[in-house]
């Protein structure tokens, strides 16, 4: 049997050692430091290929620190501003027409302006980096939670978009789709989203002979309150995706563009359209509900259950079958269960044709057997795969089989069927009440 | 002390056979086990009765069968005295020469005046009793005659008929008393005769059916109704049934179960007719056709959650046994055909569709589909595009016919 990968110790800069080694690259190379800086920051992301260590929310707010670039652009803008205003107080003014003294009242105006830019950059960068439970991001789970004011510490918060990321987060560039919640510039609760629009729109500047180009990249996130969370993507493909899998997770939601009818039938509803748009919600989610459980109920029928008093039902659950390996140890059921497919699932490990259970005791370990299919249903299987499992492990592979998909064999040992019984790479022959006999 | 019997067996006569859809059966066994440990030997005789199976006691009640148990009580109710059992002893063949030795009576006709006393006196079980002894001829013995006491053939013939006749009024005051299995050998015995003693005058029988319903015995209910049911007339036929089933007549959970499922007679009520075909299954009795029709509202998910296991499981079974034709053919090839409640099994798909035999549209396509596309035998295009045309307005029947045509010159099928 092949054991668990270990966990490999990964070397890579940890948080605050990678923002000091990027200032002291921009220190000493100055711009010459963007190559190695970006370098690091590949190397760190490769290490950490089950996300960021300290966290996605974590990793997220520390990101701010990236204002103070801002911030310091900010303030050189309003050291010119400043300068240009020093100077020309200091020049003789007799001479001034109203342009000079517009000029003036700009670059005032510009300092000023610069000034105020810099220190709102810059704090809410440190803030958010430095304390994250003050933070923006934080602040925005916390309106998503039905009482924000007894909302658990930031290190709960973000916990629990972390984990639902972890385990099923789809990322489309720095927006992260989980099944519960949406982590972009800011937290979105997947269950309180009513409305989803896109904008892609592309701007065109003119200065002097010159024209710029911009492409503007967002998704727009409508929640129950009216608020609104933007996010910027970069690429078309990245909202295509995001777009498609948000359709996947709120199928109730409304889609549309921006600045089209349906976001301004949102955005500016008053408090009875607001409330029979809520309805509206409502029903579609209600239908798709319905739709959904029907689909489950399809999808189920699919297979046939075995129970060990020899019953059948092809209505299965995901629940059923947990209450039922829960039931069969509990009474200490010798005999086993079985889901047999109509049609055998296929996998790239092989086409499967039957799962038997046989739960054991309370304390023993479940076997489960996987069988290979014959080729075809009137020929017994010839080969397949058995695995002791812990009853967690046990459950998601009965959840995953009652999906369709055959569960990853990795820690699985192959066996051959002799009539009654199968045999172990290890020599050893069991029969199908799960018993060994040495040889 | 009752009147023609003890106490315990007189109501143990009520709750087996006068009164026998009270539901009061077991309770009868258990006086009547009662009586027999106590010495009462027409208890033993009426016990032994109920443990000979369907041939002797109604099938309703459940009694246990125990042919061992039954010999030995019988043997014991004639040593115990009991002139009933006397006759029931000869009936049932158990009258050996020891036993007739060891009968507290001087002769066999002394205890059939005894229970003729009884009978002419109104009690019916003896009324059954004595009219069945003149019914299989049994009063040859008792009268202690044979051929040779006879002058001539003739003699001996006028002498069994005028015996034999007498049985029809004994059998009719059992069967209008409460027995009745009087009502079972009258119909046999109108509708046979008796050798070539007695003709056959089944004119007669025509009514048996309906009077016994009337008298009120569930399963007289459940012939009539049948009678009603196998000419069509299914709504008459609902009240007797249904009348015959409350009363514990199991055969009748079938027609029962199918008018609840059509509305025949009674509003459609899906539920019911599933609970009904459920119970005919557990009781054994029109099992096939209660596994059938059960399996079919599972298939289709009608009056029970749609679970095609259970679908497959029930039909199957049925086909198995052999007795229902094709009725299952359908379902079993689609099961097959789509892997719904077993393993998808081209080869069976086809073997099951291949017999049906009436206007059905979904195994018509189906079987089209897989000879055009060649699963679970050979390809052949010409018969699968006939039979997705057979299928008629079919959708999907439709859609498939797409990916065929007919080539220009040769006009034959061919994929697209």
């Amino acid at each position: 049997m092949e054991s668990k990968e270990t966990q490999k110790k990964r070397l890579y800069l940890k948080w605050p050692w990678n923002v000091v080694v990027y200032i002291l690259l921009v220190v000493l190379l100055r711009v010459f430091a963007i190559p190695f800086i970006l370098l690091i920051m590949w190397w760190n992301k490769k290490q950490q290929p089950d996300g960021p260590e300290e966290g996605y929310c974590l990793q997220r707010t520390r990101g701010r620190l990236i204002q103070l670039v801002w911030a310091a652009l900010c303030l050189l803008v309003s050291a010119a501003g400043g300068f240009y205003l020093v100077f020309s107080l200091k020049e003789d003014r007799s001479g001034w027409d109203y342009m000079n003294y517009l000029s003036l009242a700009f670059s005032g105006a510009v300092a000023v302006c610069g000034l105020l830019g810099a220190i709102y950059e810059g704090y809410t960068g440190l803030r958010d980096a430095l304390c994250p439970e003050k933070s923006r991001l934080a602040q925005s789970i916390r309106n998503q939670l039905p009482y924000p004011d007894e909302a658990p510490p930031v290190q709960k918060l973000f916990a629990m978009v972390d984990q639902d990321l972890k385990q099923n987060g789809e990322w489309f560039g720095k927006l992260g789709i989980g099944k519960e919640w949406i982590l972009g510039d800011e937290v979105s609760c997947i269950s309180r989203i009513r409305g989803v629009f896109s904008r892609d729109e592309i701007k065109h500047h003119h200065s002097g002979n010159r024209t710029q180009t911009t492409r503007i990249l967002q998704i727009w996130i409508l929640d129950d309150r009216q608020h609104t969370q933007v996010t910027d993507l970069k690429s078309p493909k990245e909202l295509q995706g995001a777009l498609e899998c948000l359709q996947r997770r709120v199928p109730a939601a409304l889609f549309g563009g921006y600045d089209s009818k349906e976001y301004h039938d949102y955005i500016r509803a008053d408090e009875n359209q607001w409330y029979a748009q809520e309805r509206a919600y409502q029903q579609r989610k209600a239908q798709f509900e319905e739709q959904q459980r029907q689909y489950q109920e399809r999808q189920a029928q699919n297979q046939v259950l075995t129970l060990p008093d020899g019953s059948v039902t092809s209505r299965i659950t995901a629940r059923d079958l947990e209450q039922l390996l829960i039931q069969c140890r509990q009474n200490g059921e010798t005999r086993s269960f079985q889901m047999v497919p109509g049609v055998p699932f296929q996998s790239e490990e092989g086409t499967f044709s039957r799962l038997v259970c046989f739960p054991g005791g309370m304390q023993e370990p479940v076997k489960l057997v996987l069988e290979e299919f014959s080729g075809s249903p009137r020929v017994p299987a010839k080969y397949g795969w058995t695995m002791s499992a812990s009853l967690e492990e046990a459950e998601d592979i009965l959840r995953t089989w009652l999906e369709g998909k055959v569960p990853s064999l990795r820690d699985w040992t192959a066996v051959v069927f002799t009539g009654q019984s199968w045999q172990e790479k290890g020599e050893q022959k069991v029969d199908y009440l799960g018993n060994k006999e040495e040889k | 002390m009752g009147y023609f019997f003890s106490d315990a067996v007189e109501q143990a006569l009520r709750d087996i056979y006068y009164e026998m859809g009270a539901g009061r059966g077991q309770e009868g066994f258990r006086l009547l086990e009662e009586a027999s440990n106590a010495g009462d030997g027409d208890a033993s005789c009426l016990l032994a009765r109920c443990l000979c199976g369907s041939q002797y006691v109604w099938e309703g009640h459940q009694f246990p069968e125990d042919d061992r148990r039954a010999t030995k009580l019988l043997r014991k109710a004639v040593e115990q005295g009991s002139a009933l059992a006397v006759l029931v002893c000869l009936r049932t063949g158990n009258m050996t020469p020891s036993l007739q030795q060891k009968m507290p009576f001087s002769s066999l006709q002394e205890a059939f005046d005894m229970v003729l006393d009884k009978a002419e006196r109104g009690e019916p079980f003896c009324q059954y009793t004595i009219g069945n002894s003149y019914f299989w001829w049994d009063f040859l013995r008792i009268q202690g005659k044979s051929k040779n006491d006879f002058s001539s053939h003739e003699a001996f013939r006028d002498y069994l008929r005028e015996n034999i006749t007498k049985c029809e009024d004994w059998f009719w005051r059992a069967f209008r008393n409460g027995v009745f299995w009087g009502g079972n050998n009258l119909k046999h015995y109108y509708w046979n005769g008796d050798e070539d003693i007695v003709p056959p005058q089944p004119e007669k029988a025509a009514d048996i059916n309906r009077i016994g319903a009337e008298y009120g015995y569930p399963n007289y209910q459940y012939y009539y109704g049948y009678d009603l049911w196998r000419e069509n007339r299914k709504e008459e036929a609902f009240p007797w049934m249904k009348k015959a089933y409350d009363h514990g007549q199991t055969e009748a959970c079938f027609y029962v179960g199918y008018a609840y499922e059509w509305g025949t007679g009674v509003e459609k009520d899906l539920a019911k007719a599933a609970a009904c075909y459920t119970e005919g299954i557990q009781a054994g009795k029109s099992r096939e056709g209660c596994s059938n029709r059960l399996g079919a509202m599972y298939y289709n998910g009608k009056g029970v959650p749609q679970d095609y296991a259970k679908a497959f499981q029930l039909i199957k079974w049925a086909d198995d046994q052999g007795t229902t034709g094709n009725w299952g053919a359908c379902y079993l090839g689609e099961c097959y055909g789509y892997g719904r409640g077993t393993q998808q099994d081209y080869e069976m798909a086809r073997k099951y569709l291949e017999t049906v035999d009436w206007d059905c549209p979904d195994a018509f396509y189906l079987l089209g589909y897989l000879y055009a596309r060649g699963l679970g035998g050979p390809e052949d295009i010409e018969k699968g595009v006939a039979l997705l045309q057979k299928a008629g307005n079919h959708r999907d029947a439709q859609e498939e016919l797409k990916h065929y045509k007919k080539t220009f010159f040769t006009r034959k099928w061919v994929r697209r």
